[in-house]
């Protein structure tokens, strides 16, 4: 079965819960790209690392996933010596999750990282993902020069171009516009075409770095558009191609600093809807809890023309058990996982739907196999 | 009767009538009539797609037509035309719609494909006519800098003269077939060629002053040592001086001399027709990051592509889609702070004045020079202003007055 989205996740809590409560029946649809979270400096590193692998597994056993480690120095290790890709790779793969690993296109110049991947696919069967993140787009414009590159990843991984999806990574586009970023995604895609490669993902994040970029005044809504969804519609709707497959950020922005304390937080609700993100904001939890706040955003929610219902998702059913007064929910993982999870099922619908549009004869359910 | 393009309106009815009387009479196929009755049809057709030709579903109407029934406004549009001046220029029919503009919008919008191409999209090529329009020089601005009194002691008749004068001066050859070099980079655009080649020719007269300073050139020396040599002077204080004396020490003449008005210039590398290489700086900017990136850049041109037939002119504002501007950037971004060096490095993971530092530090490089490559990429330019170098590179060149 054909893979639908590609959704970019920290390995955190309130993602691993949006995994778990998903539909079992779309779970095969989706390969998220784990990124493993950095403790911080002096931090002990294999014990989170071995924590993180576990709830890994409870949330996302048995599935294939991508594993990345983009909050990491190219060369970091453990505290045993052992390069962190390599040891979060064996310990997710300990714990039942058929993880593949991210291949960073702009970090193999580093030995010490270009070995750890050697060294993981000498040793597993793999499916490696190179990602091309946004600076080494502008390659991708100089063929022979990129081609050469792309070359000699796959020469030392030993792996075929049909065997590997490459990952091209549009970064934060909340500030671009659609023909900008199609014109870097669509040649991307010939690139790495013309060398062999099948799956293309094309994923990026409209998901501003702060609130107010979003709804730039506290206690009101606001609709932000998705660039990276329209800009692979548009690409989708010209090529007809299966293999080009959607990725994002899901609810996060990519550039979000990892562990920063925000005692000004927001509350605030994503919701994903058709093309943008229904943004409903709260104000600073410093003046009202953001349990007490997050029940009347619910409501607010429920209550617009853009709910799509308890049964749509469990973060939807979520959502209505909040505005109701049923259950407090106050944590920013919680709304993470609640936003994450409608999210992952917005899109997968999203996609399907677009799809069954362009390309007649599919079957009519996303969830069907 | 011969039948002939239709010219006139008498003509036209004439032939109309003469169709309606041979379908009458429903000709043979193969016919005499039957092949007169098509040569008519042909001509009237032309005719009418020429008086009366069709005309498109107009795609703005269209646009329009669907912000009111969605009732958006202008800054609604801005995701599928990417600022709020290319909305309001397209609405008001000042910009044609890209072809990328057009599928973001159908997508968007809902508006289909075939009722926007209505327009045509505007990926046009630079290219057109290169001749040289000697009225189209800025003369009085060249006059105004004192570019062209010195040769007024000549016999000249016009203004044209005096600029035809300052270009032969350059050696800068127009004679029967134009201007002979091929121009490249981002900087070059048709409404402003004739205010860079004028740059170009003064550049090229003072590179020929400096000539007496400027050390013997080997190409050889030119590689990856070279340019991180270059690099680290931006270490000392007076780095933008002491890379000009370095570079002029190995052979290449450095000229800064401030862009004419109108033209997005930031460098340029060219070799002068003895074979010196010369590098122009404009300084539009007055950021030692700005400094740096374009200097090596303009280096990496002359070491991989600057030829007697072939130069270089420079907008670094913009995203180039020419391979050999990409080459340079490469080789500029790796020179400045090596690929391997910043994804290992602190500064590029949680940046931060004291990350930055210390980066500065084991590269020994100019923080300014890591400010400006965190900036760029991130594409946010608030932040790490006060790193950047402001006002920290026209005062090693006596250029403190110059017009940003």
């Amino acid at each position: 079965m054909d893979l639908l989205y590609v959704p970019i996740l920290p390995a955190k809590q309130g993602e691993f819960a949006a995994l778990s409560n998903l539909q079992p029946s779309y779970k095969s649809r989706i390969r998220p790209v784990f990124d493993v979270p950095n403790p911080g400096p002096g931090k002990p590193r294999e014990m989170p690392m071995s924590r993180t692998a576990a709830k890994a597994g409870k949330a996302w056993g048995g599935k294939e996933a991508f594993l990345d480690i983009t909050k990491w120095k190219s060369n970091a290790r453990t505290e045993s010596g052992i390069h962190v890709l390599e040891y979060s790779f064996a310990q997710f793969r300990a714990e039942g999750v058929q993880v593949h690993p991210v291949v960073g296109y702009d970090r193999w110049d580093d030995p010490e990282y270009s070995q750890a991947l050697k060294n993981i696919a000498a040793s597993h069967t793999v499916t490696p993902c190179i990602r091309l993140d946004r600076e080494s787009l502008e390659d991708t414009y100089d063929l022979s020069y990129f081609s050469e590159r792309m070359g000699a990843i796959l020469v030392e991984l030993e792996v075929e171009p049909k065997d590997c999806v490459v990952l091209v990574d549009l970064g934060d586009v909340s500030k671009a516009s659609v023909p900008d970023v199609l014109g870097d995604a669509e040649t991307a895609i010939d690139a790495v075409r013309s060398i062999g490669f099948e799956t293309v993902v094309i994923a990026g994040s409209s998901m501003p770095a702060t609130i107010n970029l979003a709804v730039d005044e506290p206690d009101a809504v606001g609709c932000i558009p998705r660039i990276e969804m329209m800009a692979w519609k548009a690409i989708f709707e010209d090529r007809n191609d299966l293999k080009i497959v959607f990725g994002d950020y899901a609810v996060r922005n990519p550039d979000a600093l990892d562990g920063v304390p925000a005692p000004h937080a927001n509350a605030k609700i994503r919701y994903t809807i058709s093309n943008q993100t229904f943004v409903v904001r709260g104000h600073s939890k410093k003046i009202t809890r953001l349990a007490i706040q997050n029940t009347e955003l619910a409501c607010i929610l429920v209550s617009s023309h853009h709910y799509m219902g308890p049964t749509f998702s469990w973060g939807d059913s979520q959502i209505l058990q909040c505005s109701v007064g049923a259950v407090e929910m106050g944590s920013p993982t919680t709304w993470i996982a609640i936003d994450s999870n409608h999210h992952i099922q917005a899109v997968l619908t999203e996609v399907f739907e677009f799809q069954r549009r362009h390309i007649p004869g599919m079957p009519t359910s996303a969830s069907s196999v | 009767m011969e039948a002939k393009v239709i010219r006139s309106e008498e003509q036209h009815q004439e032939y109309l009538l003469e169709m309606q009387r041979l379908i009458a009479n429903n000709p043979a196929v193969g016919s005499v009539d039957a092949e007169r009755l098509e040569l008519l049809s042909v001509l009237v057709e032309a005719y009418e797609n020429q008086k009366y030709p069709i005309e498109a579903p107009d795609p703005i109407d269209a646009i329009h037509f669907r912000m009111q029934e969605q009732g958006l406004r202008q800054a609604d549009l801005v995701q599928y035309f990417g600022t709020r001046s290319r909305v309001s220029e397209v609405l008001s029919r000042k910009r044609p719609l890209t072809v990328h503009m057009i599928r973001a919008l159908s997508v968007g919008l809902g508006i289909s494909a075939e009722t926007l191409v209505g327009i045509e999209p505007t990926d046009a090529s630079t290219g057109g006519k290169d001749d040289i329009d000697w009225a189209d020089f800025p003369v009085k601005e060249m006059m105004a800098r004192g570019w062209l009194n010195k040769l007024t002691n000549k016999a000249v008749q016009s203004a044209e003269d005096l600029v035809k004068g300052f270009i032969a001066d350059a050696g800068m050859q127009f004679g029967s077939a134009a201007f002979r070099r091929s121009l490249h980079g981002d900087a070059y655009s048709p409404s402003t060629k004739h205010a860079l080649y004028a740059w170009l020719a003064r550049v090229i007269q003072k590179a020929r002053e400096r000539k007496s300073r400027v050390g013997p050139f080997n190409p050889e020396t030119l590689g990856p040592a070279f340019l991180r040599e270059l690099v680290q002077l931006s270490w000392y204080e007076h780095g933008p001086a002491l890379a000009v004396e370095f570079l002029e020490k190995h052979g290449i003449a450095v000229v800064v001399e401030p862009a004419l008005r109108g033209t997005l210039l930031d460098g340029a590398a060219l070799q002068d027709s003895d074979g010196m290489p010369v590098i122009g700086l404009t300084l539009r900017f007055d950021r030692l990051d700005n400094f740096w990136f374009t200097l090596l850049h303009e280096v990496a041109h002359l070491w991989k592509h600057v030829n007697i037939e072939e130069l270089f002119l420079d907008n670094l504002d913009s995203s180039s889609e020419d391979r050999r501007e990409l080459e340079a950037n490469r080789i500029a971004k790796e020179a400045l702070i090596p690929r391997v060096a910043w994804k290992r490095s602190d500064a590029y993971l949680n940046p931060n004045y004291e990350t930055i530092d210390k980066l500065s530090r084991e590269l020994r490089i100019h923080p300014s020079i890591i400010a400006g490559r965190l900036r760029k990429e991130r594409e946010n330019y608030t932040v790490f202003n006060d790193l950047v170098g402001h006002n920290q590179v026209r005062k090693h060149f006596n250029l403190l007055e110059i017009e940003a």
